[in-house]
């Protein structure tokens, strides 16, 4: 029976997949779990997460079960239907917070295009990287930058800034694994350090205010703490105050009076650390690290240009998210919400991390790795 | 690589956080939630010797409304604010209640449509209203909730079929406990709660309105909000400002109007006693004009009022009943999450229960503006080193220190503090240290909260005044009883006396004061016309700056004198000049000085007089002494000198305050002319000998000699017998020794003042077993140059043979000398109180 079911052309996919990725993402979406169960109003497991755990499961599933091929040749196909609703959600989304992310769906189910633009992206820059030669010059890299810019303008318009600054490193990670010599490479990485500044002319009002926040976080009044710094202030209180070990789980006061915002979603790592202490939290940004880190040692020992960038793709979509937002709530960077996949509150973000991983298994399965033990 | 880096770099900042500065974001965080409150102290007693209490502090609850927990947690205050939400003009959040069902039904007919159209922050807040009236409270609830947002299908009261039902039930709960509020609040709070509460939202609306287009014309004109604040305080800059914003914001109307909009909120707070149609006009055009700059200038106004209106409902906590019942105190302290927005507050009320001298006991009041300076000034830097991160040594012990000050010594905007009398001069002594409690919200494990410390207050001391309260009324009612006998007894002892246009019965001006010798304290200081405490309360800025015949001024103490009525003393003067005599040669006792009615000094062009229009011939100083004669002491100052009167007087007090404990009310009183002017001027020199002119004294000063005279001892001056405080003592060193002999001398003509025919009060008819040893006295009041009624002193000591008690009583503008009133009274006073002061003394009233 056992014999059988490892004989199953699915086991034995995943027996040459990069399935050491699998009791990664479970530690991590149980800590998600426990997270859950942590921030809610009365200690209990809110059912809409199992519900998203779930499909999140389901995303996981389909993503490996189908193959690397059909998900190869379907690539732009899924790329323009996710530029299209983009385009739609500016029309037919719905506002909410003084920006359009959302489309209403069926039965009170929503979807956030942009989320699935990140995945849909990393399909679409593997396929047009591992069907063009390695990318010698600047010019060579014009049509995936517009592939790549594109919907992240579009994101930007809705407005998102944290999900289209996702874009940036995703684009530059692509560029990099495609092999573009290091004497190229190096103008992207430093044009955006000098356009960076330009961006203020651009940003809007609460987002300079974010920025300025963050650059005076050490200076602010009481007042300030209280309206435009609250965020921040709260989230480093929460930080701070777990020390070495933390509170314990469903312990910790910034947490359990309510004083932590967007604890469920965008700001679920201060719980973390407060909850968990400086062992916990760097256990989970370590196991976080191990998991994108995996995904990119894997694209390493793949022949398949596609594979290897899709795996390093995903890798760096996971990597550059918790960069981001582990970042914003130690005060690393300026605010701006974006979810740790797996771990925060969003629907679509639980859905695409399934997909994604699903993916990366199916992707990961259809060579054997050049440096295979056998 | 890079993601390495990236993830070091995350890791090294939570080392630095957690780890590095763990300790400090610990302390941050537990400062974040701590809950500080201070114990009211109760201010110490001013008690009299016999135990009345002139002053002493009661605890008392006083009733407070916070808008913000209202809104928040009360139907009326729920369905306000969703209304306002949901941009339909609302109506009162009385008519709120009264119409709640039909609100909660067109509420529960929203649909997430409707809720789309909302923008973010609106749609938040009222996802939070609609939550708390309708029960959407648990995981599961909020998740249910959450998906009715998404789905735009069914009305809210279809996804939740049980909403109208609890609200219907919360409805009918908190209107019963409205009505058991308002019958406890009393018979004049009935079915006004909600109406009271209703104006109270008035008045912060207005005050959101002005707050919030201050804050717009400051983000306009690019000025910070306190730089614009003090712009628009002066009201030249206020109008062009206005210009300005008027043109920038190309409004409707005068820019003079906007102007008067924008007066900073310091200067325009909503008065309590506003009227309700003019609070509601205010708000209206306060709105309307609101509006027009949002539509004109949206970038300027973004944000603003909901910051506003956050700050102002959430710190601005009104003041809605004083002094509340018990009954009510437990109601709310037992039950008060019923009643959302209403909260007690433990505060101390300074009560009077003798109303009596309140010149002296004085008052206390609440800091004013500039008092509160100081409070402020050191509460920011302890909110700026408290936030510091690290502080050094330096900055520990200043923080430490600053925060003991704010906690118990500064003076806090709540708390009152003494401002004239003894609660003035004693205050520190009267003052107690505040307590303090600190409480952790959340406790340690986030959930229950815990009490980290917890400081009992301390209790001010007392102040036990000498002064008995029942000489002080007896001294009253004597100086009423012999002002309104006076026409009578001017009739029956002293016919030729003109009393027309002269004398005012009703309205005695009076100072008296007594002074135990054996003791050396003072047990009695009257002063009429009485002062009510009400009036002294309400009327004392007022009253204050009263010169002319203020009552403030105790007229046994005559400070504050505007300075035509300064009281000189008169003949009760005469015995310091023949005691100085005495001492500098004893043979003045017997030397006569010729008295013919007038007398012209030589060099001079004035003619002094003498009582007697015959003049008293020969004359020794016994007999001027007991006959008051001028002209003997204008000779016997002539050939004595100014210095030995000068330095008699000078060491006796004269010139200077005499230390009593509360110097405002002497400001003015006690003068003595230099001795410089009296060498020069011969004629003032012997004016200063018959107690007019070169010195004037308070009743208080001149009972002080004549308790010299009694004991060769001069009496202190003070009241307080415990605690410390009040203007510094002034020494008894200096004072010269009167020898038995000369006291004797003297003792024995002002017997003779009372008891001998031709004594100046001799009518008086003191009983012989009292001995009073006695000086009339008849002081000349100037006033723009015309002379005005004369003041009648009555001054001096009994028993003679054992003095036991010295007096003064002073009688304003009277128009009579010493013996026609203020022997009286002083005879009506011993008459009644006599077997308090002396039993042994206490005589028959007829018993001469």
């Amino acid at each position: 029976m056992l014999a059988k079911f490892f004989r199953h052309p699915l086991a034995q996919r995943l027996r040459r997949s990069c399935w050491p990725i699998i009791p990664l993402a479970m530690a991590i979406l149980y800590w998600g779990i426990q997270l859950q169960w942590s921030v809610s109003y009365d200690l209990q497991m809110p059912s809409g997460h199992f519900i998203r755990l779930s499909v999140c499961m389901l995303f996981m599933v389909v993503g490996f079960v189908v193959s690397s091929r059909v998900w190869r040749r379907h690539t732009y196909l899924i790329y323009a239907i996710c530029v299209l609703l983009l385009v739609l959600v500016m029309f037919i989304g719905r506002e909410t917070n003084h920006s359009r992310r959302w489309i209403d769906m069926f039965a009170g189910f929503k979807i956030q295009p942009s989320e699935f633009m990140k995945l849909a992206m990393i399909l679409a820059l593997s396929k047009w990287f591992a069907n063009h030669p390695r990318p010698e010059t600047i010019r060579s890299i014009i049509k995936p930058a517009i592939m790549c810019f594109v919907p992240a303008f579009l994101v930007l318009l809705e407005p998102d800034l944290g999900t289209s600054l996702v874009f940036i490193p995703l684009f530059m990670t692509f560029v990099w694994m495609a092999g573009m010599p290091w004497k190229k490479y190096r103008w992207l990485v430093l044009l955006p350090l000098f356009l960076a500044p330009a961006a203020w002319l651009v940003i809007q009002d609460y987002q300079k205010e974010r920025v300025v926040t963050w650059w005076h976080q050490d200076e602010l009044s009481p007042e300030e703490l209280a309206a435009e710094g609250y965020h921040l202030w709260h989230s480093k209180l929460a930080v701070g105050s777990g020390g070495m070990q933390g509170y314990g789980w469903g312990q910790g006061p910034e947490n359990r009076l309510g004083r932590l915002p967007e604890r469920h979603n965008d700001f679920v790592f201060p719980v973390i650390a407060e909850e968990s202490g400086f062992i916990g939290a760097t256990s989970f940004l370590l196991l976080y690290l191990s998991f994108g880190l995996l995904l990119i040692y894997y694209s390493s020992r793949h022949r398949c240009r596609f594979t290897r960038l899709v795996l390093a793709g995903v890798g760096v979509h996971f990597l550059s998210h918790m960069v981001i937002n582990v970042g914003v709530t130690l005060g690393v960077w300026p605010t701006t919400g974006l979810p740790l996949p797996m771990i925060s509150f969003g629907g679509s973000s639980m859905m695409i991390s399934g997909a994604a991983i699903g993916i990366a298994l199916s992707v990961g399965a259809n060579r054997a790795p050049l440096l295979s033990s056998r | 690589m890079g993601f390495l880096l990236l993830a070091g770099l995350m890791i090294g900042r939570l080392f630095q956080l957690q780890i590095v500065e763990g300790d400090e974001w610990q302390r941050q965080a537990r400062s974040s939630r701590l809950d500080q409150d201070t114990i009211p102290f109760k201010r110490g007693r001013i008690t009299s010797v016999n135990g009345s209490v002139f002053a002493e502090d009661d605890f008392a609850y006083d009733l407070y409304f916070r808008y913000r927990d209202f809104r928040r947690m009360h139907p009326a205050g729920q369905i306000h604010a969703a209304l306002t939400l949901l941009d339909v003009e609302a109506p009162g959040v009385e008519q709120c209640m009264a119409d709640a069902q039909y609100w909660a039904e067109q509420l529960l007919q929203l649909s997430a449509e409707r809720m789309a159209k909302l923008s973010g922050r609106d749609r938040n807040d009222l996802n939070y209203y609609l939550q708390g009236m309708f029960d959407i409270k648990s995981t599961e609830q909020r998740d249910v909730y959450l998906s009715w947002l998404d789905s735009g299908e069914l009305s809210l009261g279809q996804q939740f079929p049980v909403a109208a039902a609890y609200f219907a039930e919360q409805l009918k709960f908190f209107k019963i406990r409205i009505t058991a509020l308002e019958r406890i609040l009393g018979s004049h709070w009935h079915q006004t709660l909600l109406i009271k509460i209703e104006q109270r939202r008035q008045q912060l609306q207005l005050m959101v309105l002005q707050r919030s287009l201050q804050d717009a014309a400051a983000r306009s004109l690019q000025y910070s909000s306190s730089e614009l604040r003090s712009k628009l305080r002066d009201s030249k800059s206020r109008l062009s400002t206005a210009h300005l914003l008027h043109q920038q914001w190309k409004l409707d109307g005068r820019a003079e109007y906007l102007a008067a909009m924008l007066i900073p909120i310091d200067d325009n707070v909503p008065s309590e006693e506003l009227r309700q149609q003019e609070l509601s006009q205010q708000v209206g055009l306060l709105s309307a004009l609101w509006k027009q700059v949002e539509l004109a200038s949206p970038q300027d106004t973004a944000g603003i009022l909901r910051d506003q209106e956050y700050r102002v409902h959430r710190f601005r906590v009104i003041s809605f009943s004083k002094d509340i019942d018990y009954q009510l105190v437990d109601l709310l302290a037992q039950q008060g999450d019923d009643y959302p927005g209403l909260y007690l507050q433990k505060v101390t009320r300074r009560n009077y229960p003798v109303a009596r001298i309140p010149q002296v006991v004085g008052m206390v009041r609440l800091p004013q503006e500039s008092n509160l300076v100081e409070y402020r000034a050191l509460n920011d830097r302890f909110r700026q080193l408290r936030k510091m991160f690290y502080r050094d040594a330096e900055d520990e012990a200043e923080y430490r220190q600053l925060r003991h000050r704010l906690w118990s010594a500064t003076l806090r905007p709540d708390e009152t503090s003494g401002i004239s009398g003894i609660e003035d001069a004693f205050e520190q002594v009267l003052r107690g240290v505040r307590g303090y409690s600190q409480v952790l919200e959340g406790g340690e494990d986030g959930k229950v909260p815990l009490e980290l410390r917890y400081s009992a207050p301390l209790n001010g001391h007392d102040v036990v005044l000498s002064l008995d309260i029942d000489l002080i009324e007896v001294a009253e009612k004597s100086i009423a009883k012999v002002y309104a006998s006076t026409r009578q007894r001017m009739r029956q002892y002293f016919p030729s006396t003109d009393l027309s246009a002269k004398f005012d019965p009703a309205t005695p001006k009076v100072g008296f004061a007594l002074i135990d010798l054996k003791k050396d304290q003072i047990p009695m200081l009257a002063t009429t016309p009485l002062l009510e405490r009400e009036q002294y309360r309400r009327d004392y800025q007022e009253l204050a700056e009263l010169k002319n015949a203020s009552p403030l001024r105790h007229r046994a103490l005559a400070g504050n004198y505007w300075p035509q009525e300064t009281p000189y003393p008169g003949s009760t003067f005469k015995p310091l000049v023949a005691a100085a005599a005495l001492m500098k040669n004893d043979s003045f006792w017997n030397k006569p000085y010729r008295c013919e009615g007038v007398f012209q000094a030589e060099g001079s062009t004035s003619v002094l007089s003498c009582d007697s229009h015959y003049g008293h011939q020969d004359i020794t100083m016994h007999d001027a002494l007991k006959k008051s004669c001028n002209i003997y002491f204008y000779k016997l100052a002539r050939d004595l000198g100014p210095a030995p009167i000068y330095q008699l007087a000078k060491s006796l007090g004269f010139g200077s305050v005499t230390g009593f404990e509360v110097p405002a009310l002497e400001k003015g009183a006690n003068y003595l002319v230099n001795l410089e002017t009296l060498r020069n001027n011969q004629m003032r020199l012997m004016r200063t000998a018959i107690g007019q002119v070169g010195v004037q004294a308070s009743p208080l000063q001149m009972a002080r000699l004549y308790g010299w005279l009694a004991t060769s001892t001069l009496p202190s001056a003070r009241i307080v017998l415990e605690g410390s405080g009040g203007s510094p003592a002034v020494g008894a060193g200096g004072v010269p020794v009167l020898a038995d002999r000369y006291r004797k001398q003297i003792s024995d003509a002002l017997s003779a003042v009372n008891y001998e025919l031709g004594g100046t009060a001799y009518k008086t008819e003191f009983p012989i077993k009292w001995q009073i040893v006695g000086k009339t006295g008849t002081s000349q009041v100037s006033l723009g140059g015309s002379l005005q009624p004369t003041h009648a002193w009555f001054t001096g000591y009994f028993p003679a043979d054992n003095p036991q008690y010295a007096f003064g009583i002073m009688c304003e503008n009277t128009g009579l000398h010493g013996g026609q009133i203020a022997s009286f009274i002083l005879k009506e006073f011993l008459q009644q109180a006599m077997p308090q002061l002396s039993p042994e003394l206490v005589v028959q009233v007829d018993a001469r």
